[in-house]
């Protein structure tokens, strides 16, 4: 795609942080199919089977997308950039894990031009995903509760209407119940203990 | 319990007031247990908000990969129509624009699937005349032809595997799903080089025949490492 890319990044982040819900899906969207096929390419050529680069790219835009809504990303590279980088930590590290070819990668590595606090991204970011694997051990109903009040940002009244629950007040209570559920889960598995300082 | 899930949830976005927010911060560094729940309910959120956002990236993947996989499909023969050059590529759509016009859709799934399996047998001068003619008339696609010279064949020669085989595809390429079946069903029974050839070529006689269960478990059979793994696959998807 070749346009002003720096303005469109604009356009995209001021979705991410500010916009609609329905802003963001298209935003999210946007920048999925416009960066594809760079990765893609990224992954085939090191040593990727095209069975990885699904998982590594949305694994990438997860990392991308929190750092822009969280305002970490601050503009200093384009978006490009930026993803490619994060793609390209995320492939490394993955290859480690598999590959007894650590030089070969390290070389690969010197080309590398911009520094990320990775580490402490990383240790929050595999936390974060033990979690997500205990809201599978929800129930459906309340999987879908979480997701619609704290990610599609439904009020009350809609989740109400929606999981038919008699009032307000009982659907958020049902909400809290879910919720409850999780941090019972999370704090079992031990997840935060090492967190605090 | 719930008030204070409210409380912190409150903290955590940003909405308590500011005295609200000094007590609730005066806790936290005096209250361990406190601050653990805090944590575990901000990680919680996190952990919800990424739930969510991972199912998204897979939904637009999915939806991408459905648009190329429909992209392919609507275009089956496209290195052959670069081969066949433009008027190949003429006829061919004249060809596609009749049967999309005329036939059913197992027989329009069977045309985007079948080729002719090429014609690999080198015949000797010692072999007789019959199969060396049967063999030139598939090359030459009369496969109306070839098919009575591979069935008098196979008779003679007590169930030869290649002649089978070649019987079969003549039989599908003339459009006799029956034939086709009988014999590359035979193939199936007996040990061959063609087996994983036959089960394809079986399948889409099947399908041609629209028997899709009996295709579809042929077609469910065809491991990864086997001839037209992909091709197979994609049909499967096209049969349910």
């Amino acid at each position: 795609m070749e346009k002003h890319f720096f303005l469109e990044d604009q356009r995209i982040i001021d979705a991410i942080q500010s916009g609609t819900g329905k802003d963001k899906s298209a935003a999210l969207k946007e920048l999925y199919r416009s960066y594809f096929p760079l990765i893609k390419n990224f992954i085939l050529k090191n040593k990727g089977r095209i069975e990885d680069v699904e998982d590594i790219y949305q694994e990438t835009l997860l990392v991308v997308y929190n750092q822009i809504k969280s305002g970490k990303f601050r503009g200093d590279s384009s978006l490009k950039t930026f993803i490619y980088v994060i793609a390209r930590n995320i492939w490394f590290k993955e290859l480690r894990k598999h590959s007894k070819q650590i030089r070969e990668i390290s070389e690969i590595e010197q080309e590398e031009t911009i520094e990320l606090p990775l580490a402490d991204l990383e240790h929050q970011q595999n936390k974060i995903g033990l979690i997500e694997k205990l809201i599978e051990l929800l129930s459906e109903d309340c999987k879908a509760i979480l997701l619609d009040f704290y990610y599609n940002n439904l009020g009350m009244k809609d989740i109400m209407s929606k999981f038919n629950l008699g009032s307000e007040q009982a659907a958020k209570n049902k909400k809290y119940r879910c919720l409850q559920s999780l941090i019972k889960l999370v704090t079992q598995k031990g997840i935060t203990l090492d967190y605090i300082h | 319990m719930s008030e204070e899930l409210e409380n912190i949830e409150k903290y955590l976005s940003g909405t308590l007031n500011e005295e609200e927010r000094k007590a609730f911060e005066s806790r936290l560094e005096s209250d361990t247990d406190f601050a653990k729940s805090v944590e575990a309910l901000r990680l919680a959120m996190e952990g919800i908000h990424n739930f969510g956002l991972r199912q998204e990236l897979k939904e637009i993947g999915a939806e991408m990969n459905e648009e190329l996989l429909s992209f392919k499909r609507k275009n089956p023969k496209r290195v052959w129509l670069f081969i066949g050059g433009v008027a190949a590529t003429l006829t061919i759509l004249i060809a596609v624009l009749h049967y999309l016009s005329q036939t059913s859709s197992t027989t329009q799934l069977f045309q985007s699937y079948f080729q002719p399996y090429p014609n690999l047998i080198t015949t000797r001068s010692s072999d007789q005349s019959d199969i060396k003619e049967a063999f030139q008339n598939y090359s030459h696609q009369n496969f109306k032809e070839a098919l009575k010279g591979f069935e008098s064949a196979v008779l003679e020669r007590n169930r030869n595997d290649t002649l089978l085989f070649y019987a079969g595809v003549s039989a599908l390429a003339d459009g006799t799903h029956e034939k086709a079946i009988d014999y590359l069903s035979a193939l199936s029974e007996i040990k061959s080089e063609f087996n994983q050839q036959g089960n394809w070529y079986l399948a889409l006689a099947y399908v041609l025949g629209d028997d899709i269960e009996e295709a579809r478990q042929i077609l469910n059979r065809i491991r990864p490492d086997e001839y037209e793994y992909r091709a197979s696959r994609e049909l499967l998807e096209l049969l349910d």
